[in-house]
């Protein structure tokens, strides 16, 4: 009986440690942690969202672009300072280095989400793919944060 | 580069500080710059999200936060008005309802009255958003030698949108900026400083 226990626990961690990679990862060396997408008004038809992409394989990796349901466009944008003042342009890609890490963070990389179909509320779920220049697509949960 | 641009910016700001009044002493702290008491009051009107008028010389005796932004903007305005609510909530009752925090619209063109009352509301703190004719804004933009720029975005999905200077201008009691807070400044150093004016 405590055998049979311990192989069912085994299983369900086994298949949930699955769905986790599937859902998280399409390649296994592309990880993406802490994906959020700041909350705004309602009247907002925009928004932006930020994660940290490691890459764990010997080759530089490099997101091309990203979509979401939740938006009619999704485009990469970086902020930077430029004559003192920040500046919002859109980047062609982002290089994540072999073995390396990219965070995207306010005043840096955004995924700009356009024209919203619906109000980010606090606490949703935002699903958001991103799309690799060797064609690989990892979908991620990005979490509506406000404060 | 960029942090180049920031400190020749910084440099430009404090020749301009000394050269207003012939100052004494800046101190640049961990958190902010500290500008001394040595700023004249920079007074301006506008009006507000309710359509009053505002004039800044009406609130001597609170303490200021003076913001110049635009509610379509992406990333630098939320972020900043997401980390005045972590100093907001940092601080007791009695600093709290001292602490009126000004978001001057650069973008009066989008930015209605009502669209800057929602806008902040959000935010769940004290603020007040104020509009005028691009002739008043500019202004005052100038008054706090802040700056913006309208950029036209061919290539993204986006409408115009704005490069402007993201800076907290903290004004004391008496009407004069007494602080430059940026971005990297922590809500924790920030709520302190503010506690002791
Ligand atoms: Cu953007």
């Amino acid at each position: 009986m405590k055998t049979k226990n311990l192989c069912c626990f085994i299983f369900i961690f086994f298949v949930s440690f699955l769905s986790y990679a599937r859902a998280d990862g399409l390649s296994k060396d592309i990880f993406i942690s802490n994906a959020w997408v700041q909350a705004m008004p309602s009247s907002q038809k925009i928004s932006a969202a930020y994660m940290v992409i490691t890459n764990n394989s010997p080759k530089e990796a490099i997101l091309v672009s990203a979509s979401s349901d939740i938006a009619a466009t999704a485009e990469i944008h970086q902020m930077s300072e430029m004559n003192g003042m920040m500046n919002m342009a859109m980047a062609a890609n982002v290089h994540v280095p072999a073995q390396g890490k990219v965070t995207l963070q306010p005043g840096g990389f955004h995924i700009m989400l356009i024209n919203l179909k619906k109000p980010l509320n606090k606490g949703d779920i935002i699903p958001i793919t991103l799309h690799f220049q060797d064609g690989s697509n990892i979908t991620v949960n990005a979490d509506v944060r406000g404060q | 580069m960029f942090v180049a641009n920031k400190i020749i910016f910084l440099i430009v700001l404090l020749g301009v500080c000394f050269s207003w009044v012939g100052c004494e002493s800046q101190e640049k702290t961990s958190t902010g710059m500290d500008l001394g008491v040595i700023n004249p009051q920079r007074d301006f009107t506008l009006h507000d999200q309710d359509g009053k008028i505002f004039h800044l010389k009406d609130h001597r005796g609170e303490v200021i936060l003076l913001f110049f932004g635009y509610t379509s903007c992406p990333d630098v305005c939320p972020t900043t008005l997401s980390k005045l609510a972590r100093v907001y909530s940092l601080l007791g009752m009695g600093t709290r309802q001292k602490l009126l925090t000004l978001f001057v619209t650069i973008d009066p063109q989008r930015d209605t009255p009502q669209k800057l009352k929602e806008y902040l509301q959000y935010f769940n703190i004290n603020a007040v958003g104020l509009s005028g004719t691009k002739q008043e804004i500019d202004k005052v933009v100038d008054a706090y030698k802040a700056m913006y720029e309208k950029v036209d975005t061919n290539s993204s999905a986006l409408g115009y949108m704005f490069d402007h200077t993201d800076y907290l201008y903290l004004i004391d009691k008496e009407g004069k900026t007494s602080y430059l807070f940026h971005p990297e400044d922590k809500a924790q150093d920030m709520a302190q400083i503010i506690k002791g004016l």
